[in-house]
């Protein structure tokens, strides 16, 4: 009975993080809107295409769906009772998140020592918080990935890890099609 | 109406009651509705919407009053049949039928969805219609020949300036009846609402975009012209005198504009963007060309002297 | 520099002593809180509220706070209303009336925003609170700690929103703060950021609440309530939570663009600079239109419940009305832009969206007329509940007349941002939203409380308030045809409008005597209680769910979860019952129940004072209180205990009690 009880807390608690995520989701496209809306209004200065290098975009990509894989093969090795597979896997999609915030500061830093700034136009204050909202939720990945690190060594939390572990997975899945949606609107479409 | 008297009639029957004061008291209250629809009825004479002085706003008033018709034919079965269910119906009345099983039935369904179905179908037909033939965007359809007239809101006053005549006037226009009216309007401030309500409907002002509203006037006359949204602390005076004059009386106000020695140029617009409260109707005798397009331009385009958090910019100086 | 980092742009300066009106309020305000918290301590209470409200997550307890707050902020709303109808009333000609304009317009900006996400939205999600998991046969909602959260980040906001009166100042904008007004060029001061976190903070609030509200509603009805067969409010509810859901984020991140905008130098919505404002227009509208529908649909949903119970007749038309609410909650996705028909948009995307405004009128009529089919051959008693019932049958079908009216372009380019649109507005969320919470309220108040309202003194309330609502509105109407615009503080002679505004303010009167008398009914109720007891926990003779409890409820709501096989479960029970079946005795097993704490409750106000630091640019403070913030969530994070068992001898002492009608 315990089991039952504890079946339909974790299929309540992964559908409101679900549901959750179905709102961030909104939010970003309401970003996305915003940046298509303005993506013209550069008012004299840089464009998208004087900001899109599609290589480094690539190297963005790989490790954002890199990290989501990780994650996922986590969830898996979980599953199947591998601890120590699992937590290798969670500091692989760990490392893959950091190393993708650490590209898009380069970014933003490159970019704010030439002089283009998100004050300049309503393009750039578009562009840039749009990129910034995203990789502030892989910074809140990367948060919790490491939360969960520490709580999987903890006897206390055996028993809600496969809940909080779903909903992790589940967070970089949404990472990866809000990513996805960034490279086509933003730089794939901005760089034809 | 009726119905509501009746309605009050039942509740001083109402054995639950009783109690003079409130007898007295719902007396008093169906005093004030009939005084009040009374009076409310009274004020027709300054609706100014109901009141068109031009073809435009003709048209909006015939489509307020059909709209307004035939949403009545729901309207009014629906307040009268709340009231007779809700007397006819209630617990003490025994002879009235209670029939706790029915709660369900096709037929009715089927009627009230299509009734207002139908209602909403014509309703939507004359919206198609209407929205397209009223388009402030659209020029009036007429063989006369319009006159132009740039309109620019300021924080809190209306500037006009007339391309073709080569002048401006400050919280003032005029122009001549069965003439169409091209106006061209911006904004060098918040967002405001551009409206003469006897001759059309409105149309916003923003800043670094041009709106259009085309109207004709077919009476000679003075009109209240205002901004209708809401631009700051100055907005209750934002309103102008929109006069309306035969020809000739046109052409002689454009003499008598031409004629005050006050140039509109760059230096003088400046000195009209900072917050100012003052009504007075001033002349301009000549505006610099392009003065309109370049309030717009300097939204659009960086500028020498744009400071994005201090005064508002200034037109550069030619 | 140290100053600056602590205190950033807050100095004593930012108090207005000359201002009386703000003065006195703010002593009006410092009273109150005096007494309170004085009568807390005096009656050695502290620890009382402590374990019993703010750490509580009990849905009801919460939703109590909820409703407690919407009362106060009514008072505070409404009196910003008072206020605009008197100076509309004198300040006609040379006489400039007593709030001069930077003053009066702060005054309808607040009232807008009060009375929407202060009033409305918490009396709604109390009573949703309280009402849905009884309705459903739950015993609290799924997440009960983040539903304690979603209460403090609302309190909070609306707390900054207090402050502002007393300590800087408000938003002068407008409810929506369009820009390009309501950025830094034209609205220099802290008013607009007040009104952005107080937006933010109760914003994610309400977000998390949606989210929690419809989890609820999905996963945690009771064995055998299929979705067809839950109660009509509970499916209003529903709906209404998808609304959140969806539209929420787009608010929370627009009022974050604009904030953006005041605080970080960017273009988003200034009209230089490549900005675009009509952009923030068009956004704020797509979480605006929805917004209304929020709020009125949980209305249409109390009102389903009071007509069936009072007319003792099942609801007529079940299915349809589902599928109306249903299509309500569809269309009302695809209208926002009639907000803004005089933008320019073009004849093509006017037509379109006027005419899919006017769609929605076709199932929001069909819902009137199953109400009106509930009544019919219904034998239907005239408690208060019904009588707000009829008065909102016949208001609120008005205001969506002038609705549709205003739908039509045509119509709105001649009445748009006239006082005809406050009156419609006013007409649909009084007549609608308002009437429905005070039938709800009055309905559901002996569940809650354990005791009945007064009856003559709300039947009262309701006489004063809609005569009040027609004397102080049909004049508006009137204006508006006569050209008068909205937001304005002083007009000339020669307009007109003075007699208008002058029956309008008295209008305004007769509702403030409504509103006293609602507060009398409360004081002499509470004062009344013992002979006005609910001992049944069924005083209306009720068809659903919430009726089989006990009145107030034991905390974890049903001992036994209850079996539904069919729609009005308890009204078939209690059939059976009267025709002589017998009464099974319950078996009870230990229960699962969620144990207080106090982060909700602490992150509310800690979140309080970062927006609070944010809005002065006190940077010490707003990094200190953000850290300590997400200390708190990683407190909880790390919280492995956050449920407890009740044993089986708890539940049946406690239901002992219940059944032998002792007071609690």
């Amino acid at each position: 009975m315990n089991e039952h009880h504890a079946q339909e807390v974790h299929a309540k608690v992964t559908f409101g993080f679900w549901t959750y995520l179905m709102t961030d989701l909104i939010m970003f496209a309401t970003l996305v809107a915003t940046y298509i809306v303005l993506h013209n209004n550069v008012f004299g200065g840089p464009g998208i295409q004087e900001l899109t290098n599609l290589p480094y975009v690539l190297i963005q990509t790989l490790l954002v769906l890199t990290g989501a894989f990780a994650c996922r093969v986590g969830l898996a090795s979980f599953y199947l009772d591998c601890r120590k597979k699992t937590a290798a896997w969670l500091v692989i999609s760990l490392a893959f998140a950091v190393a993708f915030c650490w590209t898009q500061y380069h970014q933003f830093d490159v970019l704010l020592d030439m002089g283009i700034s998100y004050q300049n136009s309503g393009f750039l204050s578009a562009f840039f918080t749009l990129l910034a909202i995203f990789a502030v939720h892989v910074m809140i990945a990367i948060f919790w990935t490491v939360i969960l690190l520490i709580q999987f060594c903890l006897p206390r939390f055996a028993g809600l890890m496969k809940t909080r572990l779903t909903c992790l997975s589940l967070f970089w899945s949404f990472l990866s099609i809000v990513w996805l949606v960034i490279l086509t609107v933003v730089y794939l479409m901005g760089a034809l | 109406m009726l119905s509501s008297i009746g309605f009050g009639h039942w509740l001083e029957r109402h054995r639950d009651h009783q109690g003079k004061i409130v007898t007295r008291f719902k007396g008093i209250v169906l005093k004030l509705i009939t005084l009040g629809s009374v009076a409310w009825l009274t004020g027709c004479q300054k609706m100014e919407v109901l009141q068109p002085k031009g073809p435009v706003a003709a048209d909006e008033k015939h489509l307020l009053i059909t709209a307004v018709g035939l949403m009545l034919i729901i309207v009014v079965p629906v307040i009268i049949l709340t009231l007779l269910i809700a007397f006819r119906y209630r617990a003490s009345n025994k002879k009235a039928k209670y029939a706790p099983e029915w709660t369900h039935s096709v037929k009715l369904e089927l009627l009230w969805w299509a009734v207002p179905i139908v209602i909403v179908s014509i309703l939507a037909m004359i919206t198609w219609k209407s929205t397209h033939a009223l388009d402030p965007y659209k020029p009036l359809d007429v063989p006369q020949k319009p006159i132009t007239i740039q309109v620019v809101s300021l924080n809190w006053r209306w500037l006009f300036i007339y391309p073709d005549q080569h002048m401006a006037t400050l919280n003032f226009v005029e122009f001549p009846v069965h003439t169409p009216v091209n106006f061209r309007i911006t904004s060098d401030a918040p967002m405001n609402s551009f409206q003469i309500d006897q001759l059309a409907g409105q149309i916003y002002a923003m800043a670094g975009m041009q709106t259009k509203l085309h109207l004709m006037a077919d009476q000679v006359g003075d009109y209240n012209g205002r901004s209708v949204s809401f631009s700051g602390p100055g907005f209750n005076g934002m309103e102008f005198t929109a006069r309306v004059v035969t020809a000739d009386q046109f052409a002689q106000f454009v003499q008598t504009v031409q004629k005050t020695n006050n140039s509109l140029t760059a230096a003088a617009y400046n000195q009209l963007i900072p917050d100012s409260e003052d009504t007075r109707i001033v002349y301009y005798s000549s505006v610099d060309d392009h003065l309109f397009e370049d309030i717009m331009m300097k939204y659009m385009m960086p500028m020498s002297g744009n400071d994005p958090d201090g005064a508002p910019m200034a037109i550069s100086q030619k | 520099m140290m100053e600056q980092l602590i205190f950033g742009k807050l100095s004593l300066d930012a108090i207005p002593y000359h201002n009386p009106i703000i003065m006195g309020a703010g002593a009006f305000m410092a009273l109150v809180a005096t007494v309170v918290l004085g009568t807390i301590l005096y009656l050695k209470k502290v620890k009382w509220i402590w374990t019993e409200w703010l750490t509580s997550v009990d849905h009801k307890k919460i939703g109590i706070m909820y409703l407690i707050l919407a009362g106060i902020m009514f008072l505070r709303g409404f009196s910003d209303a008072v206020m605009m109808r008197l100076q509309q009333a004198m300040s006609v000609g040379t006489n400039m009336g007593y709030l001069p304009p930077e003053h009066y317009d702060q005054v309808f900006t607040a009232h807008g925003v009060i009375m929407i996400f202060f009033m409305a939205m918490s009396f709604v999600f109390g009573l949703v609170n309280i009402i849905v998991p009884e309705q459903i046969g739950a015993r609290d909602v799924a997440f009960p700690y983040l539903n304690s959260l979603s209460f403090w980040l609302t309190l909070s906001g609306a707390c900054l929103v207090m402050i502002s009166l007393v300590v800087g100042d408000f938003a002068a904008t407008g409810w929506l703060a369009y820009p390009p007004l309501s950025e830094l060029k034209y609205s220099p001061t802290v008013g607009v950021d007040y009104y952005l976190w107080a937006l933010t903070l109760s914003g994610i609030g309400t977000l998390i609440g949606g989210i929690n509200i419809f989890v609820t509603i999905l996963r945690m009805r009771c064995p055998g309530m299929t979705l067809m067969k839950m109660p009509l409010f509970t499916w209003s509810v529903l709906c209404s939570m998808i609304l959140v859901i969806v539209s929420f984020p787009v608010l929370n991140i627009t009022l974050f663009l604009l904030f953006l905008d005041r605080f970080m130098g960017m273009h988003f919505f200034t009209s230089d600079f490549g900005g675009n404002p009509m952009l923030y227009i068009s956004l704020i509208w797509t979480w605006g239109h929805p917004e209304v529908y929020i709020l009125v649909l949980p209305a249409f949903g109390i009102f389903s419940e009071v007509v069936a119970t009072f007319s003792k007749k099942p609801l007529f038309g079940y299915t349809a009305m589902v599928w109306a609410t249903a299509a309500i909650t569809v269309l009302s996705f695809t209208v926002w832009l009639h907000h803004f028909f005089t933008m320019g948009a073009g004849a093509d995307v006017n037509s379109v969206f006027g005419i899919a405004t006017m769609i929605i009128s076709v199932p929001t009529g069909v819902k009137v007329f199953n109400w009106l089919a509930t009544m019919y051959r219904g034998r239907v008693t005239f408690a208060t509940p019904m009588y707000w019932m009829i008065g909102f049958l016949i208001t609120f079908t008005i205001g969506g007349m002038t609705g549709v009216l205003m739908s039509v372009p045509g119509v709105d380019f001649q009445v748009h941002n006239s006082v005809f649109l406050i009156a419609h507005f006013h007409n649909t969320i009084i007549g609608g939203v308002v009437f429905g919470l005070f039938a709800g309220y009055t309905y559901w108040f002996p569940k809650i409380f354990g005791f009945k309202l007064h009856e003559r003194l709300g039947r009262w309330a309701f006489w004063l308030w809609i005569t009040g609502f027609y004397v102080a509105f049909m004049p508006l109407y009137v204006l508006g045809l006569m050209g008068m615009t909205r937001r304005i503080s002083h007009y000339s002679v020669e307009s007109g409008y003075h007699p208008y505004l002058i029956v309008a303010a008295i209008g305004a009167g007769i509702i403030l005597c409504g509103i006293l008398c609602q507060v009398v009914q409360l004081v002499v109720s509470i004062y009344q209680r013992d002979s006005n007891r609910d001992l049944t926990g069924d005083p209306w003779d009720g068809r659903t769910l919430e009726w089989s409890i006990a009145s107030p409820p034991p905390f974890y709501n049903f001992a036994v979860t209850p079996v539904v096989q069919e729609r009005d479960q308890f009204w078939a029970d209690k059939q059976k019952r009267l025709s002589g079946a017998a009464v099974i005795p319950p078996r009870y097993e230990p229960l699962h129940m969620p144990k207080n704490t106090s982060i909700g409750f602490l992150m509310g106000v800690i979140g309080g004072v970062f927006g609070f630091a944010m809005v002065w640019d006190m940077a010490l403070l707003s990094m200190v209180s953000g850290v300590v913030l997400l200390g708190c969530a990683l407190a909880r994070m790390f919280n492995a205990h956050i449920d407890y068992t009740v044993s089986v001898e708890e539940v049946s002492k406690t239901e002992m009690k219940h059944l032998v009608g002792a007071s609690v």
